[in-house]
């Protein structure tokens, strides 16, 4: 019986009565919370509740926060109201500041019986802020910069994250790294698949900034601190559009000796005693020439060897220049293999500079087996 | 430990001991309104049929509910009650359970919940328990049921008692009890599908009538949980758990029914912020419908006027309001949930005296509209409007005095 009298109940879903989330729309009964990047909408009315009609009604709208007077209506129309009239102002503001905001409703107006009336309405609001933004940065070899930003919902309410952008600098291009989740079937659950948040809960997502071609040997690049902004635009329930902006995001510009040694090429598997060649790029980072010694004499490594002429004299190198090394190395151990130990000496000052953990070679005992995995990386194309 | 029938006496904490809560009674909110702003005189004008004015039975109660008086039917349920020794302050006490006794309980705890009186429902639900107790069974009853098995309680009384502890905000406690009646359920589905009787017992024949009208009931029950399960977890504000359970119900529904549940999907995820998927759900239900019926032709309008809202798009919502109201039947209540619709959404566009104007015919127009949604929407546009609204409120308040029982959720007058 009780059952026939929900089916009644405008609310309630035809043949579904018994579920509570219904179609109905119900007017918010308070003002409730705002956050910065989120728009403020108003209704402003102006009602004659008299009996007499009133002439030359100008209203001026105005929303005063902390730091300026933003001008939403601008009081220029003059106009008439009869008894029971209305004159009906939608308003929204996109609000960009923190903190107090008090909107202010100026109406002046004159009746039959008095020339020139005023009367002013306030409404006072705080904007809080929704989101909090963690970044860290990662400086990687070929100047690319990996960039991890964390986004914690700070509001009340549950938030989806309709768009988390790097607007990046000039100099580099940018690279999303977040992992788009296409499969609406998939058993991840429904905050995961469209990006919402509870209160308190964060979304990380990682992005890859490498520079713009033709700019990678610039200084600019390694010196550059400004890497971009974060462009974030959330929901909260009902769709209501917040959006926000970051301020330029700043790194630690990468530090490097004033010589430096990358590697060009190295094999990825080895067969152990037997030799394989790695070739290593040998960069002047200073402002001055140097001369260069190579030094393979390996005493700290066990593991490995290097052959080969041991002291080998690479000339002259101008501030910024670039030279190439052939070494050959021979693993003595099986199994994942850091070389290191190359030690260059700079004749011109007697310095030594000494590069470690320059390159991984997975060292195994049998050719056959080096084939089959070289063949199946093939195939995978991994 | 058997012992000769009729020697054992179980102790009072292992059977089941309810009564009415003291002070339990109702009035009438809406008289005590009237009286409060239009005075006693007005207040005696108002007749709604109370408990003495009907019989003190089954009858009496129906007459009661059926006419919407709540608070009427509750104190009723009181009386009743009384006469099976579970009235007022009798909680504790042991008394007899029978089929009918618990019938009113059921009535009695569905009414409260009803009128959103949670605290008095979970005290005297609580004696209940899980309805596991020996002499809720019709086996401790043997002079009255004979050799007959199985419990006394109605199947409704039992999900009834497993929501209450949501309705009262422990939802983590509600889903709990939820949960282990599906888990009830679903045996009773695996036993009848197997061939034995529901709960386990007795073989059937193959084929039999019996047995497919036992799996029809229990699929529909298991439906049943799982939308109490849905509720709660709206109401608890987990969102996920409540799209597990609509999965599970998504298994398991009648074809006809599945379009109106995609589209709860739909209004879910707006409820969290993603337009993206509600969309993505909405279609899902429109390709399910068939839009020459009228009736889900206006569905689906209101879907769509839904994600426009969603996107801030008043404009074309209003248009999907508008043409659903052109396809609707006069009087029913897709036309009232339209103009109510409509209303709140002509006052974002900023046309707040139209508003007014369609809700307030919408809700004077017929007495069977003035409901509690509708009302409390009109009563705060007419805050917005003027400082008229109390005179505005209290001739709503009128309206309500003469054509409403004694139900009507009083708070949505905002007075």
């Amino acid at each position: 019986m009780l059952k026939l009298k929900l089916k009644e109940d405008v609310n309630s879903v035809d043949h579904l009565e018994e579920l509570s989330l219904g179609k109905l729309l119900i007017l918010p009964q308070a003002f409730g919370s705002i956050y910065l990047g989120e728009t403020f909408y108003s209704y402003i009315c102006i009602h004659n509740d008299s009996t007499e009609s009133c002439r030359k009604i100008t209203l001026k709208a105005d929303l005063q926060t902390s730091t300026q007077r933003i001008s939403l209506v601008s009081g220029q129309d003059e106009l008439k109201l009869a008894p029971g009239e209305t004159i009906d102002h939608v308003i929204q503001h996109e609000v960009k500041e923190l903190g107090s905001h008090i909107l202010v409703c100026d109406v002046t107006y004159s009746s039959q019986s008095a020339e020139k009336l005023n009367f002013r309405k306030f409404f006072k609001f705080q904007v809080m802020k929704p989101l909090d933004v963690k970044t860290k940065f990662y400086n990687a070899d070929k100047d690319e910069v990996y960039l991890e930003a964390q986004v914690q919902n700070i509001t009340q309410g549950i938030i989806t994250l309709d768009k988390v952008l790097l607007e990046p600098s000039n100099i580099f291009t940018v690279k999303t790294l977040s992992v788009e989740n296409e499969n609406e079937d998939s058993e991840s659950g429904i905050f995961s698949n469209c990006t919402a948040l509870q209160p308190q809960d964060s979304w990380q997502y990682l992005f890859c900034l490498s520079p713009k071609t033709g700019l990678s040997n610039d200084k600019l690049v390694k010196t550059i601190t400004s890497i971009g902004k974060l462009d974030i635009v959330w929901r909260t329930p009902f769709g209501d559009k917040g959006r926000l902006q970051t301020s330029q995001l700043q790194r630690q510009p990468p530090v490097s000796g004033e010589l430096s040694v990358s590697v060009i090429s190295a094999p990825s598997l080895a067969q152990i005693h037997k030799p394989f060649p790695l070739m290593l790029k040998v960069t002047n980072n200073s402002e001055r020439t140097v001369e260069l010694q190579l030094n393979l004499e390996n005493k700290a490594y066990t593991n490995f060897m290097f052959t080969g002429v041991v002291n080998n004299l690479l000339g002259l190198l101008e501030p910024g220049g670039v030279s190439k090394i052939k070494v050959d190395v021979i693993p003595e151990s099986i199994g994942l293999q850091y070389i290191s130990g190359i030690t260059i000496r700079d004749l011109l000052l007697g310095r030594d500079y000494v590069f470690t953990d320059l390159v991984q070679v997975l060292t195994l005992s049998d050719q056959d087996l080096i084939n089959v995995i070289d063949l199946t990386t093939e195939k995978t194309g991994a | 430990m058997a012992a000769t029938p009729g020697t054992y006496y179980p102790a009072k904490e292992q059977l089941t001991c309810p009564g009415v809560c003291v002070g339990s009674d109702q009035g009438d909110p809406v008289r005590d309104l009237v009286a409060k702003y239009q005075g006693e005189s007005e207040a005696a004008k108002r007749h709604s049929l109370a408990a003495d004015s009907v019989t003190t039975d089954i009858r009496g109660l129906q007459q009661l509910i059926s006419s919407g008086n709540y608070r009427a039917a509750l104190n009723l349920t009181s009386q009743l009650l009384t006469m099976y020794n579970q009235g007022k302050g009798k909680a504790g006490q042991i008394s007899k359970h029978s089929q009918s006794s618990l019938q009113i309980w059921l009535t009695r705890l569905s009414l409260l919940v009803k009128l959103k009186l949670f605290s008095i429902a979970e005290a005297e639900a609580e004696p209940f328990g899980d309805l596991e107790k020996p002499d809720v069974f019709l086996q401790y009853y043997p002079e009255l049921y004979g050799g007959r098995r199985g419990s006394l309680a109605p199947w409704r009384l039992r999900l009834l008692l497993a929501q209450i502890p949501g309705f009262c905000g422990k939802h983590t406690d509600s889903v709990n009890r939820l949960f282990k009646l599906v888990e009830c359920v679903r045996t009773m589905i695996r036993n009848v599908k197997a061939g034995l009787a529901a709960d386990g017992t007795v073989i059937l024949e193959p084929d039999n009538k019996e047995s497919q009208e036992a799996l029809e009931c229990w699929e529909e029950r298991e439906r049943q949980v799982l939308y109490a399960l849905v509720n709660c977890c709206i109401a608890g504000k987990d969102f996920e758990s409540a799209v597990k359970c609509l999965d599970m119900l998504l298994k398991i529904e009648k074809e006809e029914r599945k379009a109106s549940l995609l589209s709860c999907y739909g209004r879910l995820y707006l409820q969290i912020g993603s337009l993206t998927k509600a969309e993505i759900y909405f279609k899902k239900a429109t390709n399910l419908r068939n839009l020459d019926n009228a009736q889900e032709k206006i569905e689906d309008l209101l879907d769509a006027a839904a994600l426009d809202i969603g996107q801030g798009d008043y404009a074309s919502a209003l248009t999907s309001y508008e043409a659903g109201l052109k396809l609707c039947e006069a009087g029913s209540k897709q036309e009232k949930l339209l103009k109510n619709n409509e209303a709140v959404c002509l006052l974002y566009l900023g046309r707040l005296k139209e508003g007014v104007q369609i809700l307030e015919s919408s809700v004077t127009s017929d007495p069977a509209n003035v409901q509690g949604n509708p009302m409390l929407n009109l009563c705060t546009l007419y805050e917005l409007e003027s400082s008229y609204a109390l005179q505005k409120k209290i001739g709503m308040l009128g309206m309500v005095s003469l054509h409403s029982p004694d139900s009507f959720p009083t708070h949505s007058l905002k007075l």
